[in-house]
């Protein structure tokens, strides 16, 4: 990974996490949030599976953490994405691989979350968003990208680029 | 910590299905929506309508309905 890559995915990260207000909204605007680091000793769990494995055992996370090792599993997508391309790997293949790579990640937040009365809120509201309690699937996506009038390839690469995404307002604070 | 996060309030249940919690604060109408999380922060603030703060966990001076 270049160090411009490098620095690019730090970004989006600590940007992610401070969470401002949205533009046009209250001039009111929070405090810049101090990002602790994340606590020495404290797990970081491969997948789902073992977020579950390492709850029960009795470790606990805040949903900031949850949300802070998403989106590094996600700032990661996209050198994973560089690789396939030098690979020539066929674009259908490409975004369910990074599809699924969100997915997981998405998952593994998920686990980590104590409240289960919070992690049932998330999924009623899944659930009448997107058919599925555990977000968005890939032939959901397929069908939106197509709505858009995309097809073949165009619409699996438009699978491959909104995995990279993040928080559409830092985005927008850098400028893409 | 934002200041809003450290004042008690008590919540009420929100009574749509797009809003969970709210509260009157100060004469103003605070909402809780949720984010898409972990997408974005769990939380999402917002007071006589204009979003305020995202945040992710639930402030522990806060108190809602089980």
């Amino acid at each position: 990974m270049t160090p411009v890559r490098s620095w690019l995915r730090f970004a989006l990260v600590a940007l992610s996490l401070v969470g401002p207000a949205p533009t046009g909204c209250s001039r009111e605007q929070a405090a810049p949030v101090e990002e602790p680091a994340w606590p020495e000793g404290l797990p970081r769990p491969q997948d789902a599976a073992e977020a579950e494995r390492l709850e029960q055992a009795g470790t606990r996370w805040t949903n900031r953490q949850a949300r802070q090792l998403y989106l590094e599993r996600v700032a990661g997508i996209a050198a994973e994405v560089e690789a396939w391309q030098k690979q020539q790997i066929p674009a259908e293949e490409q975004a369910r691989r990074a599809y699924q790579v969100r997915h997981d990640a998405r998952m593994t937040a998920r686990a980590m979350m104590s409240d289960p009365a919070e992690l049932a809120a998330l999924q009623e509201r899944d659930r009448a968003k997107y058919g599925d309690p555990d977000g968005p699937t890939f032939e959901w996506l397929l069908e939106r990208a197509r709505g858009k009038g995309l097809e073949g390839d165009a619409a699996y690469l438009s699978i491959v680029e909104s995995a990279q995404r993040t928080d559409a307002s830092v985005n927008q604070s850098l400028g893409f | 910590m934002d200041a809003r996060l450290r004042r008690a309030i008590t919540w009420s249940k929100g009574h749509d299905r797009s809003v969970m919690y709210v509260a009157e604060v100060d004469g103003a109408r605070w909402t809780i929506r949720l984010g898409e999380f972990p997408d974005e922060p769990l939380y999402m603030l917002a007071v006589d309508g204009a979003d305020a703060l995202r945040f992710d966990d639930w402030p522990p001076a806060w108190t809602r309905p089980e």
